[in-house]
């Protein structure tokens, strides 16, 4: 393939705004998918994401594409996931690109992912194709998502494709521009081999499968090659280029997109973000831009009946050959027993395992309430890291504690901006700048501890600004803080699972509040249930479960014992499902009560 | 020549149970299968009824037992008439044994009851009525939507008594919507001053699907709170034993020796026979029950077959569990000796774990006396608890 003809281009847009439907439409103009073929957004090949809507997994696709001029080129289609979650994976996917098309729906205006992945965009020097996509809806306000975008990225208003992916509108004038204003790879063939994997996916029958951009040099089948962070050597067993299945080729040369299959038994050796080498004769340096993907939350699996620790083991191992970012070491907990402390991206990553254990593995599980890392210097001046806060020693045993902050940009209507100041303020957020996009929406930055937008942040934001809100932010380092650990007692016994880090200002209503929930979510007992809050031996809150006065059906009657006994064992079965803390039992949603307190 | 298959076979009696579904009209807390204004078709009823009592006469099974009680529910069936009865008694008569006085039980409603048909009753054999009384204030049998007056109910026991039968239970109910403790004891104590050998008093439950049920939902009727509930409860066990009447199991409290014996059969694990439809049978280790539908039931017989729709075989936990749960309903509860007798399992050691946590409890849930597990009074109230701890 020549490279000239190749081009290399993402798709750059907010949820919903049509990046789906867009890729749809070029696999049917292109031909690479025959509309009888075509499933509804082809890319999303997870159940989980298309339920969801949200691509969590960058792929790729190649599509053989005729212009008009009659010239033949290769477009590769890279994929990028679309939450915050999941941010690194979306920068190497950028960087496997030449360009990205921008696409910014008519109706809703620029949205802040778009404009953070679009930042890293136009950081790595993509050329950018702004899009309008449904131009055709009768809410379009085409003149002033035109301006936003001009405002943005500087373009000329000419530049500004419209199109409407639905109706099939703008498509093939989308797919000329990314021929004529996309450049064309570079780099050179004659020099070792240099490729980035930009994702990278486990396959039961073939082990964990590369996704590669080869940058220098050329890849082949039988060919030794090296991963630059591991060191680590295997044998290429296949390379191919992705159309809608695997097309295995000789080699894979400069410019080109395509996979890698080499007897590799774990996603943890394809890194994202790696560089892959000709072990024979490797490259000096390493393509620019790997990182280690850290956790930024942490949360404690236990299996619901111990028996299935080693078959919750089991399924993390095989989870993380899938799924590079994820982190897990064992955790004993004394209420919980045997289990893991799991570290994730985000939430939505947190979610995504816990359902994948759930539906793919068969586990009742229960998740404690998940928390940032802390960082806690103690009296002998060591630095610790606590990702557990039972694990926080105790307060005459450290300096201080640091917590993790995070820069938020956010961007809104200007009528709300006086909702999400307030909101902010009560979130400990630090107040950094506000500008324009244009003139109805103001593009706002504020300085978080992590702790305090990781859990229900950016749903309270949604409903603040009726839904207008969008949000993003990074990782910017460990602060000092005033940080306590809070306990929950359930009959005076402190329950390790629940503890966790909270700012001293806030630890009162906090304990309050939790306590009220968990009242609300155990059940009445054969006994009385208290529920304290502590905050080291001080307790400042505390709520009573009342026992059960009467629990007794007066007939059991007619010789029907079989409906008595089905639901006396049902009742029994309710509590199967609870965890037993001395002879309290508690059902699972109480270790996450923290995240139902308003 | 051994029997072609090993059987548990209690050497205790078993008990036969005839459901008549017809009602004058159905209560709003009923969810028993019961068919209003449909008396017309009694006598088909009662044809099938007979095709049934005479396929299980053919089975060796049922034909082995020695049965020692017989129980007409419903439904009404004092809406059968004398004859009726003795043709289903006779045909029963025809086709099982029966022990030497049999407990023969009728389920009565007031106002059904003229003082002769009482008398054709006692003549049929039947020696024991249960009178569905439920409450002596008017207001209240009006809230439950009862055809009878207090009058009618009082009158029914005296022409019980006039008619020679000495065995007579009462059922009432407590905990409606709006009811007064006051209220409660003013019908204990009107019933007890009619000395009825046996009492059942319900607390009211209730059931999903009744129009009391869409009442509650709809708002219209206040559930009693469990606290109520409880005073209710532990008041009615209170006052009655005080009054000679031993509180026997959950609902039940009779005069010495007058313990319901069919109902008792039921909980202790003895094979009992159930005719017409919906009716249960348990044969040691299977449970099986027919259709509901009266109008199925009497098709299926005229076609020859069994009208059964369900069974169930009990597996060795269920049949623990359900020696546990229906021991424990009782006030003799569960004999440890008769439990490990059966199943050869150490019954402490297996059920550690629950009899810590129930004999540990502030106060005592249930306590082992005289090689038993039995209730304590706070037991009883959380009864449905203790025996699910045991699932």
């Amino acid at each position: 393939m020549n490279i000239n003809h190749i081009r290399n281009f993402c798709i750059i847009a907010h949820i919903d705004h049509g990046k789906s439907t867009l890729a749809d439409r070029f696999l049917e103009v292109t031909g690479t998918v025959r509309a009888g073929e075509m499933q509804d957004q082809v890319l999303d090949d997870m159940d989980l994401e298309r339920e969801r809507g949200i691509t969590i997994k960058a792929h790729a696709i190649t599509m053989k594409y005729e212009s008009a001029e009659k010239k033949k080129y290769t477009l590769n289609l890279i994929d990028t996931p679309g939450h915050v979650d999941f941010s690194y994976e979306v920068s190497r996917s950028l960087a496997a690109c030449e360009g990205a098309i921008l696409v910014v729906d008519a109706a809703q205006g620029v949205e802040a992912q778009t404009i953070s992945t679009l930042y890293q965009a136009i950081e790595g020097d993509l050329t950018i194709i702004p899009v309008i996509n449904k131009v055709d809806l009768p809410s379009a306000q085409i003149d002033v998502v035109k301006q936003q975008i001009i405002d943005l990225i500087g373009c000329e208003g000419e530049e500004i494709l419209l199109a409407s992916a639905k109706a099939g509108t703008g498509v093939t004038e989308i797919l000329e521009a990314v021929i004529e204003r996309i450049p064309a790879p570079e780099g050179e063939l004659d020099v070792p081999l240099r490729a980035l994997v930009f994702d990278s996916v486990y396959d039961s029958y073939r082990g964990a499968i590369a996704y590669i951009r080869v940058v220098h040099g050329e890849i082949r089948t039988g060919m030794n090659i090296k991963f630059f962070t591991t060191g680590k050597v295997f044998e290429v067993a296949e390379v191919g280029t992705l159309s809608l299945k695997k097309d295995p080729q000789k080699s894979i040369s400069v410019g080109e997109v395509g996979y890698c299959i080499a007897g590799i038994k774990d996603v943890q050796d394809t890194k994202v973000g790696d560089t892959i080498m000709d072990s024979r004769n490797p490259a000096k340096e390493p393509l620019p831009g790997y990182r280690e993907v850290l956790p930024m939350v942490y949360a404690g699996m236990f299996p619901t009946v111990s028996e299935d620790y080693e078959d919750l083991r089991t399924a993390l191992d095989k989870l993380r050959l899938n799924d590079a970012s994820l982190v897990f070491e064992p955790e004993t907990s004394v209420a919980l027993g045997f289990g893991f402390r799991v570290g994730f991206l985000g939430l939505l990553h947190m979610e995504i395992v816990q359902e994948r254990l759930e539906r793919e593995y068969g586990l009742d599980m229960l998740t404690t309430m998940p928390n940032v890392e802390y960082r806690v210097s103690r009296a002998d001046g060591q630095m610790i890291e606590v990702d557990n806060p039972a694990e926080l020693p105790s307060r005459g045993d450290y300096d201080f504690i640091e917590e993790p902050f995070i820069r938020a940009q956010i961007i809104v209507p200007k009528d709300f901006i006086g909702n999400v100041m307030k909101l902010s303020m009560d979130r400990r957020g630090i107040y950094k700048n506000t500008s324009y996009i244009d003139p109805t929406r103001a593009d706002i930055t504020y300085e978080f501890p992590l702790s305090e937008i990781i859990f229900d942040f950016f749903d309270k934001l949604k409903s603040m600004t009726k839904g207008y809100a969008s949000f993003d932010y990074d990782f910017i380092g460990f602060r000092k803080g005033d940080l306590v650990k809070l306990d929950i007692l359930i009959n005076g016994d402190p329950v390790d699972a629940l503890s966790h880090i909270v700012h001293k200002d806030k630890a009162f209503e906090w304990g309050r509040k939790i306590c009220k929930k968990m009242k609300e979510i155990i059940p009445r007992q054969m006994f009385e249930v208290a529920i304290q809050a502590a905050i080291g031996s001080k307790i400042i809150s505390r709520e009573t479960v009342r026992a059960m006065r009467k629990d007794v059906t007066s007939k059991c009657y007619g010789g029907d014992i079989s409906r008595k006994r089905k639901l006396l064992e049902k009742q029994k079965e309710g509590k199967k499902r609870m965890k037993q803390l001395g002879k309290v039992e508690i059902p699972q949603d109480a270790f996450l009560a923290i995240l139902k307190v308003d | 020549m051994l029997p072609a298959k090993q059987r548990e076979r209690p050497s205790k009696t078993a008990a036969l149970y005839l459901h008549i579904p017809f009602c004058a009209k159905r209560c709003n807390y009923c969810d028993f299968y019961t068919v209003a204004e449909q008396e017309k078709h009694i006598p088909a009823y009662l044809d099938a009824l007979v095709q049934e009592i005479e396929i299980y006469g053919k089975s060796e099974l049922w034909v082995e037992q020695s049965f020692s009680t017989i129980y007409f529910g419903g439904g009404t069936p004092s809406l059968l008439a004398p004859d009726q009865v003795e043709r289903i008694l006779s045909t029963l008569r025809n086709n099982f044994h029966f022990t030497q006085n049999p407990e023969i039980t009728f389920e009565v409603n007031p106002g059904t009851t003229a003082e002769k048909k009482l008398q054709d009753y006692a003549d049929t054999g039947i020696n024991r009525l249960s009178i569905g009384v439920q409450s002596f204030r008017a207001d209240e049998l009006k809230k439950l939507d009862r055809l009878h007056s207090v009058e009618e109910a009082e009158n029914t026991v005296a022409r019980a008594r006039k008619a020679g039968i000495q065995n007579l239970s009462i059922d009432l109910m407590f905990a409606l919507s709006g009811q007064k403790p006051s209220n409660w004891r003013y019908s204990l104590e009107r019933a007890i001053a009619m000395k009825p050998e046996h009492i059942s008093a319900y607390n009211l439950t209730i059931e999903n699907g009744t129009p009391l049920h869409q009442a509650v939902k709809a708002g219209i009727v206040k559930p009693v709170s469990e606290l109520r509930q409880r005073i209710f409860y532990s008041h009615t066990i209170e006052y009655l034993e005080r009054h000679g009447y031993k509180h026997y199991e959950v609902s039940n409290y009779a005069l010495p020796n007058f313990e319901s014996r069919h109902n008792s059969k039921y909980w202790d694990g003895s094979l009992y026979l159930g005719l017409g439809a919906s009716a249960h049978s348990f044969d040691g280790d299977r449970r099986f029950w027919n259709v509901k539908s009266f109008s199925q039931y009497i098709k299926n017989l005229q076609d020859g077959d069994l009208p059964i729709i369900g069974e169930e075989n009990l597996s060795p936990t269920e049949k623990q569990f359900e020696m546990i749960l229906l021991g424990l309903r009782q006030s003799r509860g569960v004999s440890i000796d008769d439990f490990e007798n059966r199943f050869a399992i150490d019954f402490r050691e297996k059920f550690q774990p629950q009899l810590k946590k129930l004999l540990s409890q502030k106060p005592p849930l249930a306590k082992l006396t005289n090689g038993s597990l039995t209730l304590t009074r706070e037991g009883w109230l959380l009864c449905d608890a203790v025996c699910a701890e045991f699932a």
